[in-house]
């Protein structure tokens, strides 16, 4: 075995060893732990093998995922924006230019809301009065 | 991320907010290409305009007096519909769907009649008045600073002041 782990480093330094050779040399290493340099070599090999590895990403970079969701954001504000104006451009249709003619529709309209809101009050007032009716009668 | 995500909660948030929109802005897109309802638009432009005239009678001076605090006024309304209740019931459902408040509802045998209010810091800033006849159906919208106490008067004003005319013919006789 010996002789074999030998001639397979040194086969190693040179450069001929295959795949299956090297996981060999690996293997022997990691389960008969040794100190000296090369041992301490082969070992450290394994190590790096089972350590998570660090990927570096240029600053300026960004993933996909956030560029996706950048495209979202841009879409829904398009869209919101878009029904906005077409909102604003159908309610503009219909604003009064002329100011006799708003003068007047302001005046009819405040005027229909004013006589509707005194019609709920007389008639509030009309049952007022018929509470005040009934109190009567009970009283006497 | 955490921006990101912000963001789009405030996009969607802004975006649900339009769809609900007021009442009345979302009767004008839908009805905005019916030719059976009238749509008309008051901004607060006109009404600052109004303010610089004089008014000539008690009544006006209410009405101007009332306008001046006004924002804008919106009204939709026809006369010749057929589904003029169920427009009604509907108007009812979606004013208080959109968290307005009852202020009293008027029926009688030929009308209903709905004031509904939007209140903010106990101040009216919006007033909705839903009328549902038998053919006819009115959605009007007054916004900006309201007193109910001030747009009532108009109408007694005028009643005075038409009384008044009546007495005057007399005396003319």
């Amino acid at each position: 075995m010996e002789s074999r782990i030998k001639e397979l480093q040194e086969k190693y330094w040179a450069g001929e060893t295959s795949v299956k050779e090297e996981k060999e040399l690996k293997a022997y290493f990691q389960s008969n732990p040794s100190l000296t340099p090369e041992g301490q070599y082969f070992q450290s090999l394994n190590k790096m093998k089972s350590e998570p590895k660090v990927s570096f990403r240029h600053p300026k970079s960004t993933s996909w995922r956030s560029k996706w969701s950048v495209a979202a954001v841009i879409t829904a504000g398009v869209i919101a924006a878009a029904l906005v104006i077409q909102d604003a451009r159908k309610q503009r249709d219909f604003v009064v230019e002329d100011p006799q003619e708003a003068y007047e529709i302001t005046r009819k309209a405040l005027l229909m809301v004013s006589s509707g809101l005194n019609e709920g009050k007389n008639y509030s007032q009309e049952i007022k009065n018929i509470n005040k009716a009934e109190e009567l009668i009970k009283e006497n | 991320m955490k921006k990101i995500i912000l963001t789009l909660a405030i996009a969607a948030i802004s975006v649900s907010l339009y769809a609900q929109g007021t009442v009345v802005n979302k009767y004008f897109n839908q009805l905005a290409d019916n030719d059976a309802f009238t749509k008309v638009s008051v901004s607060s432009k006109m009404f600052s305009l109004f303010t610089e005239l004089e008014a000539g009678s008690e009544a006006e001076e209410e009405f101007l007096k009332a306008v001046s605090k006004l924002k804008g006024l919106k009204v939709i309304a026809s006369d010749s519909i057929g589904n003029a209740a169920s427009m009604y019931n509907q108007a009812v459902k979606d004013i208080s769907a959109a968290g307005y408040e009852e202020l009293m509802s008027v029926k009688d045998s030929e009308e209903n009649m709905k004031f509904s209010i939007k209140e903010s810091g106990g101040k009216i800033e919006e007033l909705l008045m839903v009328v549902g006849g038998k053919k006819r159906f009115v959605l009007l919208s007054l916004y900006g600073e309201i007193d109910l106490k001030n747009i009532s008067k108009i109408a007694r004003s005028m009643n005075v002041g038409g009384l008044e005319n009546l007495s005057k013919i007399n005396e003319g006789n």
